[in-house]
């Protein structure tokens, strides 16, 4: 059972003078307390586990595509039938063929390895990004806080897929633009998370306090107010990692990803379109794979999240 | 038969951090029309005794019996309690935004309420809610009554806050820490108001607050509480003159405006303690100076000689621990001689 | 100055000359924004409108007023937190009004701060040790293990256990987080400490103990101490010198037992006379004037005396001048008074009219 919010403050309350609790002469801090719950999340602990899978299947592909004899790009022509139509999940393709005669379990490992790097990447340059503009925006205020809002705003508010056929019409698909483009639409989110985050920290005594003290803006930024929003953005870039996964899926799809004939998740799906009625296996076994990853990492997130906030579990009575 | 009696309360939350008990073996009283001022620090209890009592502590392990009025309120269900929180127990707050809705008209709330509880018109109501607005000394209460409660100043919206409790003619009013987020002006303005509306409608008042000032000039009785267990519980001259805990005594000391300028404050020394796992015994055990091997074991809350009135404390040494400051030694001692022989139980040299 | 005895606790009578901080005709606004999106100045909050005063090397001045007086962010501006709308602000001589960050920072070692919230005025992601030790990190002195030894001597000053060195804010109950910003404070061996309501959110018993700390620490290191409260009794109690503010101005000064016994300002009257006292029979004795109505916003405060509005001795010229802050004659030279119609000793303040009690918008 759930318990209203006044009972929460009133626990708060009681156990307000219990800072003292008995925990060792070295503090724990919030890291160690988030990962404590973490451990004992079991959510957590199956989302983790099927992400780490999946990474191993990216980095084992070339050994599997050995074992089972069969090149990610090699069209076999065994694969296809007599009239030409792929051949189904049988001892020789696990996963069925393509329509080309490739083997989709090979393609499904390779393709796994493209989704995690654009995943991962383009969320890792996103929330670099969208932290230090974040925090320069929320700190620094004034014109520096307009332009680089606005510029948000405008970033936001563009139709992204309009503006990646734009840009690879010009400059010719390939992953690192795939990355470019996922982590630029991407940054500004994170950018305006961070930034309120910022505008209410430095509000904070502790910033007035290190001010006081004669710390600079540099200085106060990134090791006053950063750690205190780094919680969030780990938070947020849990959630990114699917959103850029599927974000590259999406480009592949439309053929603005990773030319052909790279195994991809999202080309994979995009060719199984015309085929699905009679190959299901073409549409079914990279959906599948990347429902699940981007499933783990949004109940992952989830659970980060609730690992740094206790709050919204803290006081459910049992 | 007292108005609303408690007994024995006993009130603990399960947190992932462990069992947090609150409140633990409560007994009180209030008579009707009479004050009784609970003061504790934060983590004593006085806020969970009283909520529990009103049934908003949802979540909570319970056991104890509140008689109010001849009904056990403990016993009662979600929706006869929450019938007698509204109309016969009316409750304001340190926030006054936990009971005025910040989206709705002040005057519309007052008047939800009374139409909920009686067979008024909308209209009679609507005339009940402006007359409750001007007792509680809000001005224009006719234009009041349109305003949201934003539009209102601190003080006024814990006016109005006083009106929406009163709106129903309880018998008992619970205040929790009313002032406390006031300043010392406006703060003197609702005391002062509580105290006129209890002598014209002869109200119940339990005033639970942090602060033994607020309630030096109010209160019949004053319960002091101390990690979830009452310490004591005295007339207020008796509590404030000699008090007879060394909790008590050490508040009041405490306090800046007693003592001279030249001396230290006198602190209590050390800090509560958890209420996970509270010590064994009298809670203020680890930072009590006269603690002795008895204090291991709970000592009863029981009634010692020698008051004018009945003073309880919960010490296995109950002394005369004043040693307050001096600009009060006079009336404290003239306190005492009233009591004609003041038997002071036990052989300690905290008292004068 | 009125009797006033050099005892262990009162710093000794501050000489005239020896003026630590100087205040100017400060003046603090802030400008109120329309919500709209061209943000527009709409006003301005008076916070702090011609303060002059000095703070006396040595002495603890407390600094008294309701929400909205403008103490805190005289504070701020004696420490620099805040830029002054105009006004002068001198430190040892000094003029350090418009000095920028970089000149700032000499000193920035001679004044520090302490703040109110001991839950908001630590940063809850580092360590204790970490976070006493800023102000070294900061002015680049003291590294390494003596910079370890050097935090952990001030903790045991201030009575933290020197082990909890690595300990996060959350590992401390509310007193000892105050004694955190009192340690991290004292780090500097600075003149002056600004303290801000350094004790109001602490329960009263842990109050003395956090108040205790400070008056040793100001015998032994002869700090002086702008000390901000809102409670009359604590200020009167340790203070050496008290200012009552209402709605950004400075209305009376005096030392702390004369301003008791012989308020000139009918504000200061009601502020002794609301305040509550844990006697119950001085409690029923003493005569309360309670004041009618709130404070008035800051962004259009009253003209002329800011408190006419609601004084019981209000008259036209109050409406139209404002009163300047002097001493008055026969009383002691440092008891200064901004009121054109000031208290008598013994004088009974109450409303005239007899109209039952009414608050005013």
């Amino acid at each position: 059972m759930s318990v209203g919010p006044e009972m929460s403050e009133l626990v708060e309350e009681a156990i307000a003078p219990a800072g003292q609790t008995p925990r060792g002469i070295e503090g724990r801090s919030p890291w160690q307390l988030a990962w404590e719950r973490l451990r004992h999340d079991k959510v957590a602990i199956a989302s983790a586990v099927t992400i780490v899978l999946i990474v191993l299947m990216a980095i084992c592909a070339p050994l599997v595509a050995k074992i089972v004899g069969h090149g990610p790009n090699t069209q076999y022509s065994f694969g296809t039938s007599d009239s030409g139509l792929p051949v189904g999940p049988s001892s020789k393709f696990l996963f069925g063929a393509d329509e080309l005669g490739r083997d989709v379990f090979v393609r499904v490992f390779y393709g796994a390895r493209i989704s995690l790097l654009a995943g991962v990447v383009a969320s890792l340059l996103a929330v670099a990004a969208g932290v230090i503009i974040g925090l320069l925006a929320g700190y620094l205020g004034r014109i520096v806080d307009t332009v680089l809002s606005r510029f948000m705003d405008v970033v936001l508010s563009m139709p992204y897929l309009i503006f990646a056929i734009a840009l690879v019409s010009v400059v010719g698909p390939s992953l690192s633009v795939s990355i470019a483009v996922i982590a630029f639409f991407s940054f500004a989110a994170v950018g305006r998370v961070v930034r309120g985050q910022v505008l209410s920290l430095s509000q904070r005594e502790f910033v007035e306090a290190a001010r006081s003290l004669g710390a600079g803006p540099i200085r106060i930024m990134f090791v006053d107010i950063l750690p205190n929003v780094l919680a969030q953005v780990i938070v947020y870039a849990t959630l990114l990692v699917p959103a850029a996964i599927v974000f590259e899926a999406t480009l592949s799809f439309f053929g603005l990803g990773v030319t052909p004939p790279t195994a991809t998740w999202g080309g994979m799906i995009a060719e199984a379109q015309n085929y699905y009625q009679v190959a299901w296996w073409m549409l079914v076994m990279p959906s599948v794979f990347l429902l699940l990853l981007t499933l783990a990492f949004n109940l992952l997130g989830d659970s980060v999240r609730d690992a740094f906030d206790p709050r919204y579990t803290r006081t459910t009575a049992k | 038969m007292r108005l609303l009696e408690v007994e024995d309360l006993t009130v603990s939350f399960a947190t992932p951090d462990g069992v947090v008990e609150a409140v633990r073996g409560l007994s009180f009283g209030v008579d009707e029309g009479q004050t009784l001022g609970i003061v504790g620090e934060s983590g004593s209890g006085k806020s969970v005794a009283t909520q529990t009592i009103a049934g908003l502590t949802r979540g909570a392990t319970i056991s104890g019996r509140a008689v109010f009025d001849g009904e056990d309120l403990l016993t009662m269900s979600h929706q006869e309690l929450r019938w007698v929180r509204g109309a016969r127990i009316g409750m304001i707050f340190q926030d006054p935004l936990s009971s005025l809705h910040p989206y709705y008209r002040v005057g519309w709330q007052i008047v939800e309420l009374i139409r909920n509880h009686t067979e008024l018109t909308r209209r009679e109501a609507q005339a009940r809610a402006v007359e409750l607005l001007g007792m509680v000394g809000i001005p224009q209460p006719e234009e009041r009554t349109r305003n949201f409660p934003h539009q209102f100043s601190g003080g006024m919206r814990q006016r109005a806050m006083i009106a929406m409790a009163l709106a129903l003619n309880p018998k008992l009013l619970v205040a929790d820490e009313p002032t406390t987020a006031l300043d010392v002006t406006v703060q003197a303005q609702i005391l002062e108001l509580m105290q006129r509306l209890q002598r014209e409608f002869g109200i119940a008042i339990i005033m639970i607050t942090h602060d033994l000032g607020v309630v030096a000039g109010m209160a019949d009785e004053v319960l002091v509480m101390y990690a979830g267990r009452a310490m004591e519980l005295a007339d207020r001259r008796e509590l404030y003159y000699r008090p007879h805990h060394p909790y008590t005594a050490g508040l009041l000391n405490s306090i800046p405006e007693t003592g001279h300028r030249s001396e230290p404050l006198r602190p209590i020394s050390g800090q509560p303690p958890s209420l996970i796992d509270p010590p064994q015994g009298c809670p203020f055990r680890p930072r009590c100076a006269y603690v002795m091997d008895q204090c291991t074991e709970q000592p009863p809350l029981r009634v010692i000689d020698g008051g004018i009135t009945p003073h309880r404390t919960a010490c296995w040494l109950p002394g005369n621990y004043t040693g307050y400051d001096d600009a009060s030694a006079d009336r404290r001692t003239a306190y005492a001689d009233a009591a004609r022989t003041p038997k002071v139980v036990g052989a300690k040299g905290g008292g004068q | 100055m009125s009797a006033r005895g050099t005892t262990p606790q009162t710093p000794p009578v501050p000489v005239e000359t020896d003026v630590l901080v100087h205040l100017e005709d400060v003046v603090k606004h802030f400008p109120v924004r329309s919500s709209s999106l061209l943000r527009r100045n709409v006003g301005y909050v008076h916070a702090v409108d011609g303060v002059t005063l000095d703070v006396y090397r040595g002495e603890t001045l407390g600094l008294v007023g309701e929400s909205g007086c403008g103490k805190s962010t005289l504070a701020r501006c004696i420490t620099r937190l805040h830029d002054v709308t105009s006004g002068r602000i001198e430190l040892n001589g000094t003029d350090v009004t418009n000095l920028s960050r970089r000149q700032l920072q000499p000193f920035r070692r001679e004044m520090q701060m302490i703040f109110q919230d001991p839950f908001g005025s630590l940063n809850p992601r580092r360590r204790v040790g970490s976070i006493i030790g800023d102000p070294f990190a900061i002015h680049g002195i003291v590294s390494g293990a003596e910079r370890k030894k050097a935090v952990q001597d001030l903790m045991s000053q201030v009575g933290l256990n020197p082990e909890h060195y690595n300990r996060f804010p959350a590992d401390f109950s509310g007193g000892q987080r105050q004694r955190i910003g009192v340690a991290r404070a004292l780090a500097l061996k600075p003149k002056l400490i600004v303290c801000d309501e350094p004790v109001s959110a602490l329960d009263v018993s842990i109050q003395a103990q956090v108040i205790n700390l400070l008056l040793e620490l100001q015998r032994e290191y002869s700090l002086t101490y702008v000390f901000i409260a809102h409670d009359l009794g604590l200020v009167q109690r340790i203070s050496t010198r008290v200012a009552v503010m209402y709605l950004g101005q400075v209305i009376e000064v005096a030392a702390g037992e004369d301003l008791g016994s012989h308020p000139r300002h009918p504000y200061s009257a009601a502020l002794l006379s609301a305040s509550p006292i844990a006697d119950p029979d001085a409690a029923a004795k003493r005569e309360r004037l309670v004041l009618r109505g709130d404070v008035p916003s800051p962004i259009s405060p009253p003209p002329a005396c800011r408190f006419h509005p609601r004084c019981p001795k209000a008259e036209a010229i109050c409406r139209e001048q404002a009163p300047p802050l002097v001493s008055l004659p026969g009383d002691d030279e440092a008891h200064l008074v901004a009121c054109h119609f000031p208290l008598a000793d013994g004088e009974r303040l109450a409303y005239r009219d007899a109209e039952p009690e009414q608050a005013t918008a």
